[in-house]
């Protein structure tokens, strides 16, 4: 160093500073900067057409049982399958991922997350939305795909609030039906009983109001319903469509990208018929592959958009490349 | 339609909604007006008790030129582009530096495009300075810049647009390699006309505006407690990598040793445009990818898209980068 030494200047400095009680600019001697600890706001924009869609991260949750999560392959095939895609293989974290769609007519949110009725790791759909600047009361519309409480839980808080005041309220029929029947849930096995709880308790204040739907309609001008039963008994994916722009929301047609994409026979926990969980799950895939739609679904990384590419046997997910301009 | 038809969903749905269904998109609310605005860019994560914020400057998007790759064809690049499932015919180059904190010292390395070209580009570029304002860090608390090399996209951040030191409490260090190459007025004359000679005139616009006050640092040396330079010439003569390391952690941070991987991590061989030294680039690309496929190496990568940090994969022809999935808690 030639120059002007810099780290002689700073000792200078400091000396000074130390006699002075502040440097020679009259900024408080420098401490090192604190860590922040926090990560960005889980939200990110895309444009569908003339449509801006909004990606809003809830969170994610570890699955509490990695071992059970893929029900019909021993637990080190699916270990396997983890590592080879850089994750870790003694944990399984599942991420959720609504999607605030503007049509400019509309403002519409398909899901909503947990609230604050889930996990301390989730919840953070209402504050992303403030840091976005987008007021809850304005969303005039919510499309629901299917009725487990990681896509309901957030329409009501837990003292009982509605946290989105203004919207109608759009599920499919056929989940309506199945979870609103008192035979259903003497039927049901035990570990599905608390979400029967969970839909009642969501729902029965607001049952009278609840629009519901049948598949492959137009439920807000540009937002069509697809029949993707299986991962539930009314499960719905959909297709956002504006000018050329389409986007297929394939909901939890796909869970975990690296699982069930990848392999799309393995069989989710959480697919209530499992037969036709696959079923669905193939036709969104292969539709997505064939027309180079892009995706959307809740359980990808955020912000959980991209391309389904055919690939052996299976297929594998593509994220976008993020925009840092719309 | 209870059977799934894509087709005929397609095409159908639109018409036969309104009338099976009965509601009608009516709308008794006032419009919420699109917001136009992407969220702010920055993304933080732990290297051992480190902190890392990628911050980016956001991106060049631009027709394909002819040379892009300047050993393939052009149809050869767009099919290339097409695979990886983005636009055949244009181009969009990210860039992403990073600040690591230490814990004792809040170091930024490389500085993207510069404010003033945020105007310049409508916005699209030059957002580096706005995306650490919105991660809560204070230019006048960096103690450290590091330079990886001297192209404009990595240099030009130095300076504000009325050309005063952005950093203005920063020490700067730069490859001893790349300063004696760049500052050498012998190897300024033997330039090549064109981009070399705009090259060589831009960073000396750069550097003189800051008096030249640069610290000079060497290859294989931890020049930043806890950040080790690596020489990975070939994009420019004194180009440098680094190695990030706390603890057990460590991150790879390897500036410009592909530009976007959709091209050139999965097709090493391929030259682009701007390597000084094409054949040395390859040489070092292929080493450098090869120990971080072996190593199962996290890499930070300048023009890979934000959050720009990724695991690669061997493939057939080259390697796949893995983007490392995004974690809302850090």
């Amino acid at each position: 160093m030639t120059e002007l030494s810099r780290r002689t200047l700073m000792t200078g400095v400091a000396a000074t500073a130390v006699a002075l009680g502040t440097s020679l600019d009259g900024q408080p001697a420098r401490a090192a900067a604190p860590m922040m600890g926090k990560q960005a706001p889980g939200f990110y924009r895309y444009k569908v057409g003339d449509f801006e869609v909004t990606a809003i991260n809830d969170g994610t949750v570890k699955a509490a049982n990695p071992a059970s999560i893929v029900v019909n392959k021993p637990f080190p095939e699916v270990q396997k399958a983890l590592g080879d895609a850089f994750l870790p293989t003694d944990e399984i974290r599942n991420p959720f991922t609504m999607l605030l769609v503007n049509t400019g007519k509309n403002l519409v949110l398909i899901d909503t997350g947990f609230g604050d009725n889930g996990a301390p790791t989730v919840g953070n759909l209402l504050p992303t939305m403030a840091a976005a600047g987008i007021d809850p009361k304005t969303i005039d519309t919510i499309i629901i795909s299917h009725f487990h409480g990681d896509h309901i839980s957030g329409l009501r808080a837990k003292a009982g609030t509605a946290n989105f005041p203004n919207a109608e309220i759009m599920v499919p029929s056929v989940e309506w039906k199945f979870w609103t029947d008192e035979g259903e849930l003497a039927r049901a096995p035990q570990n599905w009983k608390g979400n029967f709880a969970n839909v009642k308790r969501v729902f029965d204040p607001i049952a009278k109001d609840v629009k519901q739907f049948e598949y492959g309609k137009e439920l807000v001008s540009g937002i069509t319903s697809v029949d993707a039963r299986g991962h539930s008994p009314g499960h719905a994916a959909f297709v956002v469509a504006s000018g050329n722009g389409k986007l297929l929301v394939t909901s939890d047609s796909a869970n975990h990208p690296v699982l069930f994409v990848r392999t799309p026979e393995w069989n989710l926990w959480a697919d209530m018929d499992a037969g036709m969980a696959v079923g669905a799950r193939k036709r969104m895939l292969d539709m997505a592959a064939a027309d180079r739609m892009p995706i959307a679904a809740y359980h990808l990384p955020f912000p959980a958009t991209g391309y389904i590419a055919k690939e052996g046997s299976g297929y594998n997910f593509i994220p976008s490349p993020w925009q840092s301009t719309l | 339609m209870l059977e799934l038809s894509r087709r005929n969903m397609m095409l159908g749905a639109s018409a036969a909604t309104i009338a099976a269904t009965g509601y009608s998109p009516t709308s008794v609310h006032a419009a919420t007006p699109l917001s136009g605005q992407q969220a702010p860019g920055f993304y933080r994560y732990k290297v051992g008790t480190y902190e890392i914020t990628v911050a980016t400057d956001g991106a060049n998007r631009f027709p394909l030129p002819e040379n892009f790759v300047v050993n393939k064809k052009k149809e050869d690049v767009s099919a290339a582009l097409a695979a990886a499932y983005v636009d055949k015919d244009q181009l969009t180059v990210p860039y992403s530096p990073i600040v690591v904190n230490t814990g004792s010292k809040l170091v930024v390395i490389d500085t993207g495009t510069s404010e003033a070209n945020f105007e310049r580009s409508k916005g699209a570029a030059g957002q580096f300075q706005r995306n650490l304002k919105a991660a809560g860090i204070d230019r006048n608390a960096v103690d450290t810049v590091i330079i990886s090399h001297f192209h404009g996209d990595h240099i030009n951040g130095l300076l504000r647009p009325d050309n005063t030191p952005a950093f203005p409490n920063a020490e700067i260090l730069v490859p001893a390699v790349e300063w004696k190459f760049f500052m050498d007025d012998g190897e300024l004359s033997r330039a090549p006309a064109g981009r070399m000679k705009d090259v060589f005139a831009n960073l000396r616009r750069v550097f003189d505006a800051l008096g030249r006050k640069v610290t000079q640092y060497d290859w294989d040396k931890e020049i930043v407690p806890g950040i080790t330079s690596i020489g990975t010439p070939g994009h420019t003569p004194g180009h440098t990598s680094y190695v990030v390391a706390s603890g057990s952690s460590k991150v790879y941070v390897q500036s410009d040793v592909t530009n976007t991987p959709l091209l050139f991590a999965r097709n090493p061989g391929w030259h682009v445009m701007f390597d000084q030294d094409a054949k040395m680039a390859e040489e070092t690309r292929r080493k450098v990818y090869d120990m971080l496929v072996a190593e199962k190496m996290l890499v930070q990568g300048f023009h890979y898209p934000f959050p720009s940090l990724a695991h690669l994969e061997k493939t057939a022809d080259g390697y796949r980068e893995i983007p490392v999935p995004w974690n809302p808690v850090i």
